[in-house]
C-alpha cells in the first residue's frame, strides 16, 4: 500500500542528486496521504421522518477503493450521496453530524456545492451520458468552469478517454453520439466525464449493477489503474467485487456501519456477528 | 376482485374447448370489426372534411386559379350584382393576418410558456407546482370567446394608450408604426396578446409533461459534475426534451392558427397587409383578419355563390396547414418519448446548427431595430441621440455580455455562475407569476362582470315583443341540448374506438388510426362546422340544430378516445389474462373486466369532451345556428352560451352586455367543474388500478 501512495516520476530519484529533499518530499506525500481525505463523524440522515443514517463515522483514506457493502435499503447509498451533497435535491432532507473534505465540513453555510461537486465526483447505476457526441459529453465539465482553450480541450477528451480505457474504441467517432455506445462503453466515458474535472474524490453508486460481466471485468481494470490518484468510494452489492477491488470495506445495516476495516479481515475474520452472516450469505 | 367478475363470465363459455366455439369467435370478429369502425371515424373524418371541402371549393379554385393564393385584394360583388365579373378574391391578406398574429403570440408564448414549465417541472416545491399545474391545466380549457369577450371589453381600451406610447417612442421601428390609427385597440396587436394567453395554459402544461420525462439521473450527473442548477436545466434538461418542447410549441401554433372567436373580436376587422415598399404598413398597430375571422364574418351571409366557394377555399387552406403543423408536431412529440426509450439521437448536428442560425437571425434583428432607432434619434437630436434612454439600455446589454465574457475567466467565475444561476431561476418564476397572473386576472373580471345579472332574470325566457327585458334561459338549454346531443353521438363512438386502439391497437393500423385521431384534434373547429354546414345544412336547407350537435360530435371524438385509451391501458395485463385464462372471449373481458376497471377513464374522459364543446362558437355560427327564441326543435337553428355572447357583445342594452357576462361566468363555471370533476375521477381511478 505504502508503495502505491508515493507518486512520483520513476527517473526523477536516480536523476536527483538533493537525496534528503527528496525524503522529506516523500515523507510530506506519505503523511498527507495517510491523512484521511474525507472523515465523517456522527452523521445522522433524515428522510422527512424516517432516519436513514444513524450516527455513522468513517473516514475516506485517499489513493485506494474504500467499498460500502450491506443489504438493499442500509443506507449505504444514501450514505455516499450525503459526500457530494446529492441529496439536498430531496424534499425533507436533512443532516446532522459533519462531512469534513480535506479538514473542511462539507456541510457548512459558507460551502460552494457546485464547487464541492468539482471536487467530488459521481458515477451513478446506469450509464447516464447526456444526449450528445461523446466529446460533448467528456468536455461538458471543462467548459462550464470555463475552458475555452481548444489544444487543452482536445488533451482533455484524450487523457481522460485514455485513462477510461475508451480512447482506443472511440477515437474516430468523437463526434458520434453517445447514446450510439455500448452500456459498458457508456459507462466507462461517464467515468472519463468526470475524471475531466479533475475531482479529488469519486463517488461510485453501483457502477457495474447495469453492466453484462465482461464490461464488469472492464470497469474493474479501470479502479485498480485510477486508485493510485484518487480516493474512490465504490457501492456494492457484489461481494466478490468488493474483495476484489477495494483495499477497506464498510458494511451498513440499517442505517448503522457495523464494521469497517480492511478488506481482507473483514471478509476473513470479522469481528461482528451481523457482518460474518452478511459475507457468508446467511442473509441479504 | 376481479375473480367473481371472470368466473361468471367463464360460467357462460365453460364447455368451450381450447379451439372455442365458431360462435365465440364470431363474437370476436364482430367485436373487434365493431370498435374498428368506431376508431376509424378519425382517419374518414379527416378524408371527408378534405373533400367536402374541396368539392365546395371547386367554383372558387376553378375562378381564381392560383392567383386565390397571392393575391392581395379581397373583393367580393355586392349581392346585387348579376355577373360574377367584378369579383376579386385574393387570400393573401388573411395568410398574412394569420401568421402575423400567430408569430406575435409564439414570441410572447413560448418564452412565457417554457419559462413556467421549467418552473412547474424542475424548480418548485412538489406542494406549490402541483395546484399551479393543475390551474394551469384547467385554463387550457376555458372557452375562446370568453378569451375574446375580456379581450375586446378589457384589453383593447387599456392598449389604446400602449400602442400610444410605442409609437411615439419607437414609432421608427417598423412594426410599431401605426399608419391606420384605430383608436379602439382592436387591431393584430391585440389579437396576438390574446392568442398568447390562449396558448399559453397549452404551452405550458405539455411542456412540463415532457419535462417530467427527463430522467432524474441526468439532472444528476450534471449536478455531479459541477453545473449549477440552471446550468444542468439549460444544457441538459431542456437539452434531453428539445424535441418534446418544439412539438409542444408546434401544437400551440397548431391552435394559435385555427383559433376564431377570441381573435375575431380583437382583431377589428379590414384586409391589412404589410408592403416591403413602405415597412410601416407592417405595424401590428393596424387591424386586420386572420382566416378564421375573415371566415366568421363573411361566411355566414355569403354575397354569391362564388364568395361563398371562395370562402371554402380559405378554410380548405387552412385545414391544410393546420394539418401539416399538427403532424409535425406529433411526429416530434413522439420522436421525444421513443428518445426517453433509450433510441439514439443522430440529429444533434442539425439542432445545434438551426439554434445558431436563430440566434444570429435575432442578433442580427436587434441589431438592425437599434439601428433604425439610433438613426431616428440622431436626426432628431443630435449627439445626445446616442444617449437616449433605448440607446443607454443596449448600451448596458454589451457591457453585461463583456464582463460575462470576463468574469467567466476570472477567480469570480462561481460567484458569477451562482448569480447567473439564481438569474435564470428568477426568470422562471417571473413567467410563471406573469403567465399565472394574467390568467388570474382574466378569471376575477368575468366573475366580477357576471355576477350582478347571475339572478332568477337571467333563467327568464326571453320576450320575443321586448327584447330588451333580458332572459337567458334558451341559450342556457340550446347549450344543453347541443352538447346532450353530440354527447351521444361523440361519446360511443369515443369509448369504442378507445377499446380498439387499447386493445387491438398495438400494430400498424393502430398507429395511423391513432395519428390520424391526433390530427382530427388539431383541426380548428370552425373549419368543422364548415363541414358540418356543408354537409347537412346545404343539403336539407334546415336541421342546423343537428348540424350544430354534428360538429361538436366531431370535436368530441378524439379526446373521449384517445382518453380512453389511455385509462384502458393502465388496466393491468394480468386481469385480461385471468379472464381469457377461464375461457371468456375477448368481448366478454372487455365488457366485464376491462371497462369496469377503466370506468373512472371513461367518465374522465367523457367529461373533458363536454368542457371542450360546451363553450365552442365557431362551428356553431358557421352552420347558422343561432337564434334569440326559447324552443327545442334541432331540426331549426338552437340558441347557445357561446353564440348569444358573441351576438351581444355589441349590444345597446346594459342589461344585455351585463347578461352575457353572466353568461360567460356561467360557461367557464361548467367548464372548470367539468374539468375539476374530470381530475378527481381520473386520479382516484388511476390510484384505484395501480393499488390492485
Amino acid at each position: 500500500m505504502e508503495q502505491r501512495t508515493i507518486s512520483m516520476q520513476p527517473g526523477e530519484a536516480v536523476l536527483s542528486n538533493t537525496t534528503s529533499v527528496q525524503a522529506a518530499q516523500v515523507q510530506a506525500v506519505e503523511a498527507k496521504a495517510s491523512l484521511p481525505r474525507i472523515t465523517v463523524k456522527n452523521l445522522n440522515c433524515y428522510y422527512g421522518k424516517t432516519q436513514a443514517i444513524q450516527s455513522v463515522s468513517l473516514d475516506i483514506l485517499p489513493n485506494q477503493v474504500t467499498a460500502l457493502i450491506g443489504p438493499s435499503g442500509c443506507g449505504k447509498s444514501t450514505f455516499l450521496r450525503t459526500l457530494n451533497r446529492m441529496n439536498d435535491r430531496v424534499a425533507g432532507w436533512r443532516v446532522e453530524g459533519s462531512v469534513m473534505l480535506d479538514g473542511a465540513d462539507i456541510y457548512a453555510r459558507s460551502v460552494d456545492v457546485v464547487q464541492l461537486r468539482c471536487k467530488v465526483g459521481m458515477v451513478f447505476q446506469r450509464p447516464n451520458p447526456f444526449p450528445m457526441s461523446i466529446r460533448d459529453n467528456i468536455l461538458y465539465g471543462p467548459r462550464l468552469h470555463g475552458e475555452r482553450n481548444q489544444a487543452r480541450l482536445d488533451e482533455i477528451v484524450e487523457r481522460t478517454l485514455t485513462q477510461a480505457a475508451l480512447w482506443d474504441e472511440v477515437k474516430n467517432s468523437l463526434n458520434k453520439s453517445a447514446f450510439d455506445l455500448s452500456g459498458g462503453q457508456q459507462q466507462r466515458l461517464c467515468i472519463a466525464r468526470v475524471l475531466a474535472v479533475e475531482p479529488e474524490v469519486i463517488l461510485m453508486d453501483e457502477p457495474c449493477s447495469a453492466l453484462d460481466p465482461n464490461s464488469t471485468f472492464r470497469i474493474e481494470q479501470l479502479l485498480a489503474e485510477l486508485e493510485s490518484r484518487f480516493a474512490i468510494v465504490i457501492v456494492t452489492h457484489n461481494l466478490q467485487q468488493a474483495a476484489r477491488v477495494s483495499e477497506r470495506t464498510a458494511f451498513f445495516l440499517k442505517g448503522e456501519l457495523i464494521e469497517c476495516s480492511d478488506t481482507a479481515d473483514l471478509f476473513s475474520n470479522p469481528r461482528d456477528k451481523r457482518t460474518e452472516d452478511y459475507v457468508q450469505g446467511r442473509f441479504g | 376482485m376481479a375473480v367473481p367478475t371472470t368466473s361468471s363470465g367463464s360460467g357462460i363459455n365453460s364447455q368451450r374447448t381450447r379451439g372455442g366455439s365458431s360462435r365465440s369467435l364470431r363474437t370476436d370478429r364482430i367485436f373487434r370489426s365493431g370498435t374498428l369502425i368506431a376508431a376509424g371515424t378519425a382517419p374518414v373524418l379527416i378524408i371527408a372534411i378534405g373533400i367536402a371541402l374541396f368539392i365546395a371549393s371547386k367554383r372558387s379554385i376553378v375562378a381564381n386559379g392560383l392567383g386565390f393564393f397571392v393575391g392581395e385584394k379581397w373583393k367580393p360583388n355586392p349581392p346585387t350584382a348579376m355577373m360574377h365579373v367584378g369579383n376579386i378574391f385574393g387570400a393573401l391578406p388573411f395568410v398574412y393576418g394569420t401568421l402575423l398574429t400567430s408569430i406575435i403570440a409564439l414570441a410572447l408564448a413560448v418564452p412565457l410558456g417554457v419559462g413556467s414549465a421549467i418552473f412547474l417541472a424542475e424548480i418548485a416545491p412538489r406542494k406549490l407546482s402541483a395546484p399551479l399545474s393543475f390551474f394551469v391545466e384547467m385554463l387550457a380549457a376555458v372557452p375562446s370567446i370568453v378569451y375574446g369577450y375580456w379581450g375586446l371589453s378589457y384589453l383593447c381600451p387599456i392598449l389604446v394608450g400602449v400602442e400610444q406610447w410605442l409609437t411615439n417612442n419607437f414609432g421608427h421601428i417598423p412594426c410599431f408604426a401605426t399608419t391606420i390609427g384605430t383608436g379602439t385597440g382592436q387591431d393584430f396587436f391585440a389579437a396576438g396578446l390574446v392568442l398568447t394567453l390562449m396558448i399559453l395554459p397549452f404551452i405550458t402544461a405539455v411542456s412540463r409533461d415532457v419535462l417530467q420525462t427527463v430522467p432524474v439521473a441526468q439532472r444528476e450527473a450534471a449536478l455531479g459534475l459541477g453545473a449549477t442548477r440552471w446550468e444542468a436545466i439549460r444544457t441538459v434538461v431542456l437539452r434531453y426534451a428539445s424535441s418534446g418542447i418544439i412539438g409542444a410549441v408546434m401544437l400551440g401554433l397548431g391552435r394559435a392558427l385555427g383559433e376564431t372567436m377570441a381573435v375575431t373580436m380583437v382583431i377589428g376587422g379590414s384586409v391589412t397587409i404589410g408592403h416591403l415598399k413602405n415597412l410601416a404598413t407592417f405595424s401590428i398597430f393596424r387591424s386586420g383578419y386572420t382566416m378564421t375571422s375573415l371566415l366568421m364574418d363573411q361566411y355566414p351571409s355569403p354575397n354569391s355563390n362564388l364568395h361563398a366557394s371562395a370562402l371554402t377555399q380559405l378554410a380548405l387552406t387552412l385545414f391544410l396547414i393546420t394539418v401539416v403543423v399538427n403532424a409535425i408536431a406529433r411526429g416530434l412529440v413522439w420522436l421525444t418519448a421513443m428518445k426517453a426509450g433509450g433510441g439514439s439521437d443522430n440529429s444533434a448536428k442539425l439542432k445545434s446548427l438551426i439554434g445558431a442560425v436563430i440566434r444570429y437571425a435575432l442578433l442580427l434583428v436587434v441589431f438592425l431595430v437599434f439601428l433604425m432607432q439610433l438613426s431616428s434619434d440622431v436626426k432628431t437630436r443630435g449627439v445626445m441621440g446616442f444617449l437616449g434612454g433605448a440607446e443607454i439600455i443596449v448600451y448596458l446589454m454589451i457591457a453585461l455580455w463583456v464582463a460575462s465574457r470576463v468574469v467567466r475567466r476570472s477567480k469570480w467565475q462561481p460567484q458569477w455562475r451562482r448569480m447567473a444561476s439564481a438569474a435564470g431561476i428568477a426568470a422562471c418564476a417571473i413567467c410563471t407569476l406573469v403567465a399565472v397572473g394574467a390568467l388570474i386576472g382574466l378569471l376575477t373580471y368575468v366573475v366580477q362582470h357576471g355576477m350582478p345579472a347571475l339572478n332568477a332574470g337571467f333563467f327568464h325566457k326571453p320576450d320575443p315583443d321586448n327584447p330588451d327585458s333580458g332572459g337567458m334561459l334558451h341559450a342556457v338549454v340550446g347549450t344543453a341540448e347541443l352538447v346532450l346531443m353530440a354527447a351521444m353521438v361523440g361519446i360511443p363512438t369515443g369509448i369504442l374506438g378507445g377499446i380498439y386502439l387499447s386493445e387491438f391497437g398495438n400494430d400498424r393500423v393502430g398507429f395511423v388510426i391513432r395519428f390520424f385521431t391526433d390530427l382530427l384534434n388539431g383541426v380548428p373547429s370552425i373549419v368543422l362546422g364548415i363541414f358540418a354546414y356543408a354537409l347537412i345544412v346545404v343539403t336539407t336547407t334546415a336541421y342546423q340544430g343537428v348540424a350544430g350537435g354534428f360538429a361538436l360530435a366531431i370535436m368530441m371524438i378524439p379526446t373521449v378516445m384517445r382518453t380512453t385509451e389511455e385509462l384502458m391501458r393502465l388496466v393491468p395485463d394480468s386481469l385480461r389474462e385471468g379472464s381469457l385464462g377461464l375461457g371468456a372471449t375477448n368481448a366478454r373481458t372487455v365488457w366485464k373486466v376491462v371497462l369496469p376497471s377503466a370506468r373512472g377513464g371513461i367518465l374522465t374522459g367523457a367529461l373533458l369532451a363536454v368542457a371542450r364543446v360546451s363553450g365552442e362558437t365557431a362551428p356553431l355560427i358557421m352552420v347558422g345556428c343561432s337564434s334569440n327564441l326559447f324552443h327545442l326543435d334541432p331540426r331549426h337553428a338552437l340558441a347557445s352560451l357561446p353564440v348569444t355572447i358573441y351576438v351581444l357583445r355589441n349590444a345597446p342594452s346594459n342589461l344585455a352586455i351585463q347578461q352575457s357576462w353572466s353568461a360567460a361566468l356561467v360557461l367557464v363555471a361548467l367548464v372548470l367543474v367539468a374539468s375539476l370533476l374530470a381530475r378527481v375521477i381520473s386520479n382516484r381511478s388511476i390510484a384505484a388500478t395501480r393499488s390492485g
